[in-house]
């Protein structure tokens, strides 16, 4: 096995691969190798994942990455040397073809991680726009300037911990339930999003719900859906753009109400009650044991 | 929370007392006056000894002596002579006036030093969170041992959580006086308890003089009834940036211990760094740890394979409405109507009734001591489950993964022989389940 830390295109590990350019695509990028990267690499590779993906690392210090030949979690993980808000480390990496990227916040940064992380999203936008993202943020001061990027998906350090321990406070044991809920295993629940299966297509909320309960063999719980909808202003006026057609938005609507009860006034998202009729194109998040198949167990 | 208007009237007068630290001040107005009122008397006492003796024809009648008080006693509340009378005293009576003059302007000088240290007192304390008082008992307070960065948005979790600022939360650390108001809405009923590490058993003295000891009433005690706990404690590390990271999970432990070995029905919520420290916990008997770290990264995992989930999570961790009324995950005791009834018949029966607006998603079971086994960490007499299962799959989970998640399934029966059990669900209110009664 040779390592060195100057080379680029060294074969670092024995499970890994020192990459420049690899034929891989819809694969997970991870810019930054942190401390907490291991668990994340055993997450995403838990045998428990029915569509594992390839990952490659890019990080300025690949030294760092752990070298587990008998861990089957880092079969497959590639890494490009480099730092990640280089477009140039990026493309190495196969940007465009990649299904996600994550940005974990450069630890050794401290207080500046989130600058290369922001960097780094500026960079991952310039090259491809539709790519899903999810970046770590530390402070959440600098949430505001990552809306000026195209990230899907933001953990925010300091929120996360804020939340947590209010919660944990207040309902005690939802510690517990969260670690159950965010745990990727075979025997821990998870939360899944699926497509409307056809034949619910037109029906209510409610029956597809109560169906999922009445389902014997399958333990799964129907929690919320998702839609698109009108975007409105305050004042409950609906948002045009500069065409003159409607903004539409996603919504998500977690345990929707009767449609008596609903909730406060102001509430924009009325429509989305028990008795909501789904549409094609909508979502329904579930709480199951593993990927459920709707369309099969609903037959 | 609620409390009842005795508690609540009391607790504003000690928070505008505390606030302006009245009680401080007029102890040392007190003891100024008292201070007034011993010169007044002995510098009165010795000018009508010294007409008396020195000048025996200056008075007609030795009850015109006593006049003499009431001109010290100008002299010293106003520091001002009293013009004629003055020339009337002999020289060592002139001596003392002129004592008691100066004691006056001291004395006036002090008071009115005081007045205006209330004020700047005022000025200088509005901006920051009251100390709570001495010998007030709070009722079930949310009790925040530690301050690091996270304080403030904790805070601000818990009153949005709540929908309104009327739970007691009280901070304790060596700098708590040093804690400022971010929020007038928010920060209303916190107070600062300085502590003082150095102090033998300080911590206890703080419990014993603070804490009200009718914890049956806490919140928390209402619901894990088999717990016996008072008031709960959220332990934070000290993040200061000079602090050794390698110490800050063995302080924090420590400091949960501490409380644990005078009180143990607090309920202790502490925040680690690492995920290695979990093992150090065995068997102290604290009620709940979060290593974030494992929960961010978890998140991100979970963000990745599933697109679109941190929105979720984002809104079952209270991350949604500001006015209380957030989706979250909300325990409930169970009604004697669903009582000795399977989780699977409970759920059947709770989703056809339309009322009902919630997710159900498990239950909490109290364990009897021949079910607790090894699970020696977390609350020992409750487990929570999520999801049960039927109960064949729960035999493949405990054979082939040897699974600790699955201890009850779909048909185990609630409140068997007790009632301690809870249901788990998604609601954005608390839902009496405990006075939910089935219609037949």
């Amino acid at each position: 096995m040779e390592k060195s830390n100057d080379s680029s295109e060294i074969n670092l590990k024995s499970n890994t691969k020192l990459v420049n350019d690899f034929g891989v695509d819809n694969h997970i990028i991870i810019c930054n190798w942190t401390k907490k990267a291991d668990l994340l690499v055993k997450e995403l590779h838990d045998p428990s994942v029915e569509k594992k993906r390839p990952i490659i690392v890019i990080t300025e210090n690949p030294q760092d990455i752990p070298d587990f030949e008998e861990d089957d979690s880092y079969r497959g993980i590639m890494i490009v040397k480099g730092n990640p808000s280089n477009e140039d480390a990026l493309k190495r990496a196969g940007i465009k073809t990649a299904e996600t990227v994550i940005i974990l916040a450069d630890e050794k940064l401290a207080d500046v991680a989130d600058t290369k992380t922001i960097m780094t999203a500026i960079a991952i936008d310039h090259i491809t726009p539709d790519i899903h993202m999810v970046a770590e943020v530390l402070s959440s001061n600098n949430l505001p300037f990552l809306a000026y990027t195209f990230v899907n998906e933001i953990i925010c350090l300091e929120l996360l911990t804020e939340r947590l321990l209010a919660q944990s406070c207040l309902t005690p044991g939802v510690s517990f339930i969260f670690s159950d809920l965010l745990t990727q295993s075979s025997d821990t629940n998870e939360i899944y999003v699926e497509d409307i299966p056809t034949n619910y297509i037109g029906r209510t909320f409610q029956e597809l719900r109560k169906k999922i309960v009445s389902l014997e063999k399958q333990d799964i719980i129907l929690i919320g859906l998702g839609s698109t909808t009108e975007k409105t202003d305050i004042e409950g006026e609906v948002i045009l753009n500069h065409h003159g057609n409607p903004v539409r938005e996603h919504v998500l609507i977690i345990n929707p109400k009767t449609k008596s009860s609903g909730s406060s006034a102001e509430y924009p998202y009325k429509e989305f009650h028990k008795n909501y009729k789904l549409k094609d194109g909508d979502k329904v998040y579930l709480i199951a044991y593993n990927k459920p198949n709707l369309t099969v167990e609903l037959a | 929370m609620q409390y009842t208007a005795r508690y609540n009237f009391s607790r504003r007068v000690n928070t505008v007392i505390q606030r302006y630290q009245l009680r401080r001040r007029l102890r040392q107005i007190t003891n100024l006056l008292f201070f007034l009122f011993i010169v007044w008397f002995i510098g009165g006492t010795l000018t009508i000894l010294s007409q008396w003796i020195i000048s025996p024809g200056a008075q007609d009648s030795a009850r015109d002596y006593l006049q003499y008080y009431w001109i010290v006693f100008i002299e010293v509340t106003s520091g001002f002579d009293v013009g004629d009378e003055v020339n009337r005293l002999n020289q060592l009576s002139f001596i003392i006036t002129i004592v008691m003059l100066i004691a006056g302007m001291i004395i006036g000088g002090l008071v009115s030093g005081q007045i205006i240290a209330i004020i700047l007192n005022a000025a200088q304390k509005a901006g920051f969170v009251a100390e709570a008082p001495n010998n007030f008992k709070f009722i079930d307070p949310i009790i925040i041992f530690g301050i690091n960065r996270h304080l403030h948005g904790i805070i601000s979790s818990i009153r949005k959580i709540d929908g309104n600022a009327n739970r007691d939360i009280i901070i304790i650390d060596e700098k708590a006086d040093e804690v400022s108001i971010l929020s007038e809405s928010n920060y209303k009923n916190i107070w600062y308890i300085k502590s003082n590490p150095l102090m033998k058993n300080y911590l206890k003295e703080i419990f014993d003089r603070n804490i009200s000891p009718a914890f049956k009433k806490s919140d928390i005690n209402k619901l894990f009834k088999a717990s016996q706990k008072s008031c709960r404690v959220i332990l934070l590390p000290n993040l200061q940036k000079d602090h050794n990271i390698d110490f800050l999970d063995p302080e924090t432990i420590q400091k949960a211990m501490e409380i644990e070995t005078f009180k143990e029905n607090i309920y202790t919520i502490i925040q680690l760094q690492s995920a290695k420290s979990k093992r150090y916990l065995k068997n102290k008997h604290l009620d709940e740890w979060l290593n974030i770290s494992d929960y961010s990264t978890k998140m991100i995992a979970q963000a990745a394979l599933r697109p679109g989930l941190t929105n979720v999570f984002n809104n079952i961790m209270g991350g949604g409405n500001d006015d209380g009324t957030n989706e979250m995950i909300r325990l409930s005791l169970i009604h004697d109507s669903l009582s000795n009834l399977s989780f699977r018949d409970i759920k059947n029966r709770i989703v056809k009734d339309s009322d009902i607006d919630c997710i159900l998603l498990g239950f909490c079971k109290f364990l009897k001591e021949e079910d607790k086994g090894l699970e020696t960490l977390r609350n020992p007499n409750y487990y929570f489950q999520i999801n049960p299962v039927n109960h064949h799959r729960q035999k493949y989970f405990q054979d082939t993964y040897k699974s600790m998640s699955v201890k009850f399934n779909k048909d185990t029966i609630l409140n068997d022989g007790h009632k301690n059990d809870l249901l788990v669900y998604f609601a954005d209110k608390n839902i009496a389940f405990d006075q939910y009664i089935i219609r037949r």
